[in-house]
């Protein structure tokens, strides 16, 4: 069997290269955008079936922005979603990460909370942001609490299959050169188990930035989510459009930096194992 | 009383999750009755049972439940019909890489559901809005997956039906599309999941019927105890979906064994 092997290219900057057909796609799709929009506003289309009340052109969305920047209550509601973002996915890894390791180490503890943890996992948790927000009132503690109820699940199960398939050899390895209890769980479980778990965190990001939008549905006095549903009320889109956009990179840019932490922390890890680990997620 | 022990070793863990379970909805319902006697807070199990009842005998549980399937099972379907003629496209032809390939990657990492307001107001309350959000939501995850299930055919597979004379048609029909069946099984698993949350959150937004409107309706009355069928419904549901998916797999693609 002969493989040809493909040299690297001495420039590396080519327009048949990923990164500049993925630049171009997105720089060709907003045009098309803006141009699609454009035609249709010239036709008269855009008031007869009213489709300026859903269907704005990037250039709009910028404009949109700019409007909302000025009058503060961009800062506000992105102040407001960040908070709700930050204390729900905070509690969700200080919660999931101890809970999934009692849970991988402690079989009789597993026993017992494996029913209802399989059982809250199979249910849709934004289901429950009503109900939350019955029980807590309005507020960032409520969408916080439906953050939460979103994260944690991701994040409790890596760990524990993380920790469930920490490599055997290695701990007894340590075992067998008389490292103690505490060596073993700090030396291997923790350092082996750490490419789950941070999984389990990019994971939980999506989860998170879903439970903001939802949990805000119901009941906030500030936020993206809030402002979305807001605006898309009053039949303006240009607003959603800024909201959505500020959603979306917000969690793209949270989901690289969760995969940044994963290199620097386990940098030995493949990406095989982490397909692996994709492939148990469920929502 | 050693049998009894024996009996309880051999099959610990579900007995453990039997009593878990019996233990947990007695305390449930201790909370409810003795603790804090406020129906618009605790809704122990027997309030449920009593709400699911009442709304059984009304026909609103069959409603609602068609309502949310229907708009499930037709966006689902035009997701995977979709998302998986994409992906195909996508892994073999090089210029639809190229174009598709940043979409695809922003669409299956971003939350789709939040585009749920527009298309309510683009196609109205009623059933095609829903159809037209499952099917975003549930279109990504299987293109993704598919697509990764094709790219990362084991070479040598190939190389070998090739050596042996294989035709491309061959190679395509022999290799490649079973060995991807796990990981587009994969994208189907997480789709289901995807497609129920965006069928209720656009409920939520604003519907006439289903289990997201059962929900959000019953908050909005107080009735904590209905809400809660609703999220009753939607475990059952999910539940359901998940192992008809794990029978599937394990009817297709019976080698793979699957990780949830």
């Amino acid at each position: 069997m002969i493989t040809a092997v493909k040299k690297a290219p001495l420039l590396r900057l080519s327009w048949r290269s990923p990164q500049a057909s993925g630049a171009l796609s997105v720089l060709a799709g907003i045009a098309l955008w803006q141009l699609v929009y454009d035609g249709l506003a010239r036709t008269g289309y855009l008031q007869v079936y009213a489709i300026d009340h859903f269907f704005v052109s990037p250039w709009q969305v910028v404009e949109s922005f700019a409007e909302l920047y000025r009058s503060g209550e961009l800062v506000r509601n992105c102040y407001f979603s960040f908070l709700e973002f930050l204390y729900g996915f905070l509690l969700s890894v200080v919660v999931g990460v101890p809970v999934g390791f009692l849970m991988a180490t402690q079989e009789k503890l597993n026993n017992f909370l494996d029913p209802w943890v399989s059982c809250i996992y199979a249910t849709p948790r934004v289901a429950l942001a009503p109900i939350v927000v019955v029980w807590f009132g309005l507020g960032i503690f409520p969408t916080s609490l439906v953050v939460f109820l979103g994260a944690v699940f991701p994040i409790l199960l890596n760990t524990y299959t993380g920790i469930k398939s920490v490599r055997r050899n290695l701990i007894d390895v340590v075992r067998a050169f008389g490292g103690s209890r505490r060596q073993i769980f700090l030396k291997v479980m923790i350092p082996d188990a750490t490419p789950a778990i941070i999984a389990g965190m990019r994971l939980g990001v999506g989860r998170a930035v879903i439970g903001v939008v939802v949990g805000e549905l119901f009941g906030a006095e500030a936020g993206l989510g809030s402002m979305v549903y807001l605006y898309s009320q009053r039949f303006q889109p240009g607003p959603v459009f800024v909201g959505i956009v500020i959603l979306v990179v917000f969690g793209i840019l949270t989901f690289v930096a969760v995969e940044k932490l994963q290199r620097w922390l386990s940098p030995w890890y493949a990406y095989q194992l982490q397909r692996k680990v994709q492939g148990m997620e469920m929502e | 009383m050693s049998a009894v022990v024996n009996v309880y070793r051999a099959h610990e863990k579900k007995f453990d999750a039997a009593l878990s379970v019996v233990l947990g909805l007695a305390l449930w319902q201790i909370i409810d009755t003795l603790l804090i006697q406020n129906p618009l807070v605790a809704v122990g199990p027997a309030r449920i049972a009593e709400a699911f009842g009442r709304l059984w005998a009304q026909g609103q549980i069959v409603r609602h439940v068609y309502a949310t399937f229907v708009e499930f099972i037709l966006g689902f379907t035009a997701g995977v019909v979709v998302g998986i003629a994409l992906g195909i496209l996508m892994a073999l032809k090089r210029a639809m890489k190229d174009v598709l390939n940043p979409w695809v990657t922003i669409a299956y990492n971003a939350p789709v559901i939040l585009l749920a307001p527009l298309f309510i107001t683009a196609l109205g309350v009623g059933i095609a809005s829903k159809i037209a959000i499952v099917f975003i939501s549930a279109v990504f995850p299987v293109l993704f997956n598919t697509y990764a299930g094709i790219t990362t055919v084991d070479t040598r597979l190939v190389e070998a039906v090739r050596a042996f004379g294989g035709t491309p048609r061959q190679i395509f029909f022999k290799v490649t599309v079973p060995s991807s069946i796990p990981m587009v099984m994969t994208g189907l698993r997480l789709s289901v999941g995807r497609a129920i949350v965006g069928a209720i959150v656009s409920e939520f937004f604003g519907s006439r019927a289903g289990i997201g409107y059962l929900i959000s309706e019953a908050t909005e009355a107080f009735r904590t105890a209905d809400a809660f069928v609703g999220v009753v419904l939607l475990a059952v549901g999910g539940y359901v979906a998940f192992e008809l998916l794990k029978y599937a797999e394990r009817k297709i693609a019976p080698w793979y064994e699957s990780k949830v």
